[in-house]
């Protein structure tokens, strides 16, 4: 049965976030003016990848259950670490606990446990900034994506199988990106094919859609070319995106989000680095 | 006075070292000479099963176990309240690590937590001693199973297989959740047992394969009592078997725990 191979540190897997930084990930979020695409973005993907360093952390120190790395696409095309990891594109998840660029802090409200509240101050560690400049190179960024994601499954040719995340928001100016999207979910280990979600977010406050089952009612040939190329869930996504999110899935349902909010984002990644199996 | 041969099995997780072993058991009192039976008016037995996801999750299985067996709780009130102050312990422990990273920072922020099972077992009050009389508290799905002449009695919390799950109750370190814990602790048992008895505590795993077996019709207790009583190498005769389940496919890798207690009774 494909995507049950256990997830250990002697077979980890891999998760790479591709992130558009074009110029148009410069306006807000539709709905939520004031803050860019480009910082919602950076903010949820550290957030996501502090969330993927705890899930590994033990009292010993970090286990490397996850290979990870950020590609991200715009005025260039190459690894989006800032700091000690820049230049990398996958790493194990103990050099990603170990290398922030910095720890901001932030005090935080909690309960005390006797009906109030208390500050706590909680270090929230950063991996990458905001970047939002130029065009939008997808064909490129997605042969870069395939190059990675190749070697690695050639390393590992029975372990869970990478997903990557694709974070955009709006059509490739390099071509049509469909052969080199298709070029990386055609990739597989012994355990199934790559897996990949698309979530394309928006500055216009329209209707989200999540985890679609058909093409029918997407708006535009974009849309329906990110649900082309997008994987189907995995049974266990599945079960988050129903369970933990009370979302409508179901065995055809795409890996695949449409003007997206920020909120929506998260959700996404969340369901997407939650593949089950963990040891 | 209440006579008890133990066995006992632990194996961690395959792929993890032994060490990484986060399951915990402990008895009273001590057998002396070591490897007799044990031997008092009140026999204690106790388990924990340390939370993979948590920090520092083996030490705290550890404190409750020992905790238990030093002042048994027989109602929410008390474990509560022993809870509560057991938390203090660990939070101290933790502190004395020094100063941690971001990441354990914060996995000691979260807490740990750890599914807990403790089984007193006392001599009869009355006329002539042919047994006695037992309670057991639980949280989550470390399991007791009662048994008499390889034939279940009782199990304890969980009473089927379809009841594991990858979300048992547990007991936490953080004083905000230990208020809740009351909630979830209705879970408490008590019965007589006789001479000959068997009491296996076992964690989350093998009580599953357990109930499984139990379930198409097979004999795990008697599987159990067997190896764990093998005249030669018990020790080794189970994790034999946990190796052979593991190999099948029969079992969850997981870590392992069993505790077998064989009862006689004057």
């Amino acid at each position: 049965m494909a995507y049950s191979a256990e997830i250990s540190r002697t077979s980890p897997t891999c998760f790479l976030f591709v992130i558009d930084q074009s110029g148009s990930m410069a306006d807000p979020f539709g709905g939520e003016p004031g803050v860019t695409k480009a910082r919602r973005l950076a903010d949820a993907t550290n957030r996501l990848l502090q969330e993927l360093v705890l899930r590994c952390a033990k009292e010993e120190g970090v286990r490397d259950y996850f290979h990870v790395g950020v590609i991200g696409y715009g005025a260039t095309v190459g690894p989006a670490f800032v700091g000690p990891l820049a230049g990398k594109e996958l790493v194990p998840i103990s050099q990603v606990a170990d290398n922030p660029v910095r720890l901001d802090e932030k005090v935080k409200k909690v309960d005390d446990g006797a009906g109030g509240l208390v500050d706590q101050t909680i270090r929230l560690p950063i991996w990458l900034d905001p970047v939002a400049n130029d065009g939008t190179p997808m064909c490129t960024a997605f042969r870069m994506v395939r190059t990675i994601i190749s070697g690695w499954v050639s390393q590992h040719p029975d372990g869970f199988p990478p997903v990557v995340l694709h974070v955009t928001d709006g059509e490739a100016t390099d071509g049509d990106p469909t052969s080199e999207l298709r070029g990386v979910t055609d990739l597989s280990s012994s355990d199934g094919n790559v897996i990949l979600f698309n979530i394309n977010v928006s500055s216009r406050a329209a209707k989200p859609i999540s985890f679609p089952s058909t093409s029918d009612g997407l708006p535009d040939q974009y849309a329906t070319m990110l649900f082309d190329t997008a994987s189907l869930l995995t049974p266990a996504m599945r079960t988050i995106a129903a369970k933990e999110y009370q979302l409508e899935v179901g065995d055809n349902s795409r890996a695949m989000v449409f003007n997206a909010d920020s909120g929506l984002v998260i959700m996404a990644l969340d369901i997407g680095t939650r593949p089950g199996n963990l040891r | 006075m209440v006579r008890c041969a133990l066995s006992r099995c632990q194996s961690a997780k395959r792929g993890n070292a032994a060490e990484e072993l986060e399951d915990a058991i402990h008895f009273d009192p001590k057998p002396d000479p070591p490897g007799s039976p044990l031997e008092g008016p009140v026999v204690l037995l106790a388990i924990a099963d340390g939370a993979t996801e948590s920090s520092y999750s083996r030490d705290w299985a550890t404190m409750l176990v020992r905790d238990y067996c030093n002042h048994p709780f027989h109602n929410a009130k008390t474990l509560c309240d022993h809870v509560v102050a057991l938390s203090e312990r660990w939070r101290a422990v933790v502190a004395r690590k020094g100063p941690l990273p971001w990441y354990a920072e914060e996995k000691v922020r979260s807490g740990a937590f750890a599914t807990f099972l403790g089984l007193e077992i006392r001599e009869s009050d009355e006329g002539p001693v042919v047994g006695g009389a037992w309670n057991a508290v639980a949280v989550g799905d470390s399991c007791l199973f009662h048994t008499r002449r390889h034939r279940l009695v009782e199990s304890f919390p969980l009473v089927t297989s379809s009841q594991f799950g990858n979300n048992p109750e547990l007991v936490p370190t953080d004083p905000r959740a230990i208020a809740r814990l009351a909630e979830h602790v209705q879970k408490m048992k008590n019965g007589q047992w006789m001479n000959g008895d068997v009491f296996i505590l076992a964690s989350d795993a093998l009580a599953a394969w357990c109930l499984r077996e139990h379930e198409r019709g097979g004999e795990p207790w008697r599987v159990l009592v067997e190896l764990g009583f093998s005249p030669e190498d018990s020790e080794g005769s189970l994790t034999r078997l946990f190796e052979s389940l593991l190999d099948s496919g029969a079992i969850k890798n997981d870590d392992l725990s069993v505790v077998i207690a064989r009862l006689s009774a004057g």
